[in-house]
């Protein structure tokens, strides 16, 4: 398992099995290669400002009803589709460079995540998700009396 | 939509002019497919982050230049938590192949993919040949 340099964050999901692939790949001959398809798909930057996190992926093709994103307890999942347009019989492929098809991704949230508030925009073909931060719970002293 | 080809001449935003020379080293090239069909050649290029005002393509001569610049849509104070992947501008150039007409090429910008049409010469394109049969001789006259 990946410790990933923050704590109580985003901390990413399906880590094990990836790490996993990755290294069995490592194993065979041109390993960059495998390396470069291991990646989970599409790649995501999350940030943290004051008052949210955002989660960016590029998913460039996609409209916003190939897009799902959903968010249960802790976990927000974002999903998608890109269909390859419906080629002519007489159209062939010169050059082949973009991949088209289902992916889905799951994330675990921060401790102070408004999951209820979660916002999510699509802006020139980058998925832009925003968590809105919960205010920050003050710490509560405990009396401790005598039973 | 956008039409965002660029007439040959007028100049092309060039990155190596940006200020930043961070940004300098972050230009990428764009994934794209190219297919053949009856007319010409369509090319599709995935630029996200890239709005249809700045992104251009130029036709110099044969070289077709793919330049988008990238608006990353985060607050520059921002604290990164997780990166996957590093952003930046794209460019990508070509060489036309003869049978493209470059003064015919069109483009479409939407969702972040850049379409571009690029037909070919009518010179290029299939002709049939209408086969003409001759008449017969009449067999008096040899």
């Amino acid at each position: 398992m990946i410790i990933w340099p923050f704590r109580n964050a985003w901390d990413v999901f399906d880590e094990l099995q990836r790490e996993m692939d990755r290294i069995f790949n490592l194993t065979l001959v041109g390993s960059r290669f495998f390396w470069e398809t291991s990646r989970p798909f599409p790649p995501v930057n999350i940030y943290e400002t004051a008052g949210e996190y955002i989660l960016i992926a590029p998913v460039p093709g996609l409209k916003p009803g190939d897009l799902e994103v959903t968010a249960i307890r802790d976990r927000l999942t974002i999903r998608g589709e890109r269909k390859r347009p419906q080629m002519g019989q007489a159209e062939t492929f010169r050059r082949e460079e973009r991949w088209m098809g289902s992916w889905s991704r799951t994330f675990s949230l921060p401790e102070r995540a408004d999951s209820e508030q979660i916002t999510a925009t699509l802006e020139n073909g980058l998925l832009v998700v925003r968590v809105p931060k919960l205010p920050e719970t003050p710490a509560r002293q405990v009396q401790v009396r005598t039973g | 939509m956008t039409n965002a080809l660029q007439r040959p001449g007028q100049p092309l935003p060039a990155h190596q002019a940006n200020n930043s020379p961070a940004r300098e080293e972050n230009v990428f090239t764009p994934p794209l497919d190219i297919y053949e069909t009856a007319d010409g050649l369509v090319l599709e290029a995935d630029l996200p982050g890239v709005s249809g005002e700045n992104l251009r393509v130029c036709v110099n001569g044969n070289v077709l230049e793919i330049y988008g610049k990238v608006k990353w849509p985060i607050p520059a104070d921002a604290r990164p938590l997780h990166e996957e992947m590093r952003w930046g501008d794209f460019f990508r150039s070509f060489i036309l192949p003869e049978e493209v007409d470059a003064d015919a090429i069109s483009a479409e910008f939407q969702h972040g993919v850049l379409h571009l049409v690029l037909p070919k010469h009518s010179r290029a394109k299939p002709r049939r040949i209408e086969v003409k049969v001759a008449q017969p001789q009449s067999p008096a006259s040899s």
